[in-house]
């Protein structure tokens, strides 16, 4: 049992390091608009705005990139930890820690995909595709009375799946754990009989 | 264990508290900035550029057309722009005085960022009318543009088109596209570019009829679309080109 190691857990943790590599460099989301007049690729931990060739920074997403980065890497190394000990008084504590911080940021990234079109649907009556291609007519407030319609394009990349499935393993680990943890009990020897 | 459990909770704030606390300290004096940065703002100043320039582009092309002084770098020139950013339409005159208006406006509201902006990356790309000419012979309308890329990368032209009109009396003369599609204009490059078209037989004929011997003519484009990486710009307004021959 003090030997066990979860491999789930290490598997996990080694593929939400690789993810975050992968992410600096390899957006999940890519969206363009024109050919490309302004095209945005986004990751949690990496954003990149380009506007006719210029590209554009924004602090604020800039900062969020970096609280995702550091979220997923306590993640990321916390599985590790507990994946070489996982039957330490301890571990659980890691485990609980480590396997919800890639599904905290998968899931926040979603959402704020979700959201943002819908926003502006809402507010500037823009609809924007999440996957896909299309071609959107801007309100005449935005284009000066003139009809100006752009073709866009939005596409998921592959770093995206391969997040889900880090954190599809991220949660296998902590399945995983109770199995060990059963394991670990039935391995134990029997009590000694107290005698009065 | 307790230990531990405080160590992860402090991770899990620090982790998200540290860099959005760190970017709220520094733009502390401007907060909007942590999203609208400058650089945002010269890009919509610059976007709002190039739409006015392509609505306004009526009004360069009349001048051009009605005096044959032709200022193929106007995009570049940092008062048309703020001519432009003023939505002034009509004659040369009325657009000089609201020029000046609006550079004192622009001097007064932006700062020099702002404005650098506008020398260094203006307004996008936009046809300005050069001439154009009327073949009834051989039944042509022929109209030449020239257009600069103010972008910073190149950009293609797939598609310019629209239907010609006589200004007088909106009579209908043919239309024309653009000729030898796609176009690629590098970046800071100037390009002539032709678009022509046939002319229609009752087009030919009301040329005849009430135009008889006239040389010079004012014509309008209707439904003017020009469509530029992907993105189509259709005129909802006729675009008065001015003079062009007619022979």
């Amino acid at each position: 049992m003090k030997n066990k190691i979860n491999f789930v857990a290490l598997a996990a943790g080694i593929s939400i390091l690789v993810l975050i590599a992968i992410s600096l460099f390899v957006p999940w989301w890519q969206f363009t608009v024109g050919k490309p007049a302004i095209q945005v690729n986004l990751s949690p931990v990496n954003f990149n705005l380009s506007v006719n060739g210029v590209s554009v920074a924004v602090p604020l997403l800039e900062a969020l990139n970096i609280a995702c980065l550091l979220t997923l890497l306590a993640g990321g190394i916390t599985l590790l930890i507990y994946s070489v000990k996982p039957a330490q008084p301890y571990s659980k504590r890691l485990l609980g820690f480590g396997y919800k911080k890639p599904l905290y940021v998968l899931v926040a990234f979603i959402v704020a995909l979700i959201a943002v079109p819908i926003a502006l649907q809402a507010i500037v009556g823009l609809a924007l595709p999440l996957m896909g291609s299309a071609s959107i007519t801007l309100p005449q407030t935005m284009s000066n009375g003139s009809n100006t319609s752009i073709n866009v394009s939005a596409i998921f990349e592959w770093p995206f799946y391969f997040a889900i499935i880090a954190t599809a393993l991220s949660i296998a680990a902590k399945l995983y754990h109770r199995k060990i943890v059963a394991d670990a009990v039935h391995a134990l020897p029997p009590a000694p009989a107290i005698s009065a | 264990m307790q230990a531990l459990k405080i160590i992860l909770v402090l991770i899990t704030i620090g982790c998200i508290v540290g860099p959005i606390g760190a970017v709220v300290i520094i733009y502390r004096n401007n907060l909007s900035q942590m999203v609208i940065t400058p650089q945002i703002k010269q890009l919509t100043n610059s976007g709002n550029n190039n739409s006015n320039n392509n609505g306004n582009n009526n009004s360069n092309n009349n001048n051009n057309g009605n005096n044959n002084n032709i200022n193929p770098n106007s995009s570049n020139n940092p008062n048309n722009n703020n001519e432009n950013n003023n939505g002034s339409n009509g004659n040369v005159t009325g657009n000089n005085q609201n020029n000046n208006n609006s550079n004192n406006n622009n001097s007064n509201n932006s700062n020099n960022t702002d404005s650098s902006n506008n020398n260094n990356n203006p307004s996008g790309v936009s046809p300005t009318f050069l001439n154009g000419q009327i073949n009834t012979a051989q039944k042509t309308i022929t109209l030449t543009f020239s257009i600069t890329n103010n972008l910073n990368q190149d950009t293609t032209l797939s598609e310019m088109s629209g239907i010609v009109e006589v200004t007088n009396d909106q009579y209908q003369l043919g239309t024309v596209s653009l000729q030898h599609a796609p176009v690629t204009i590098s970046s800071s490059q100037t390009i002539t570019v032709t678009v022509s078209g046939a002319l229609t037989q009752d087009g030919q004929s009301h040329l005849a009829q009430d135009y008889k011997g006239v040389t010079s003519l004012d014509v309008t484009v209707a439904n003017g679309s020009f469509t530029e990486d992907g993105v189509t710009n259709q005129s909802q307004q006729p675009q008065d080109l001015g003079a062009v021959t007619v022979n």
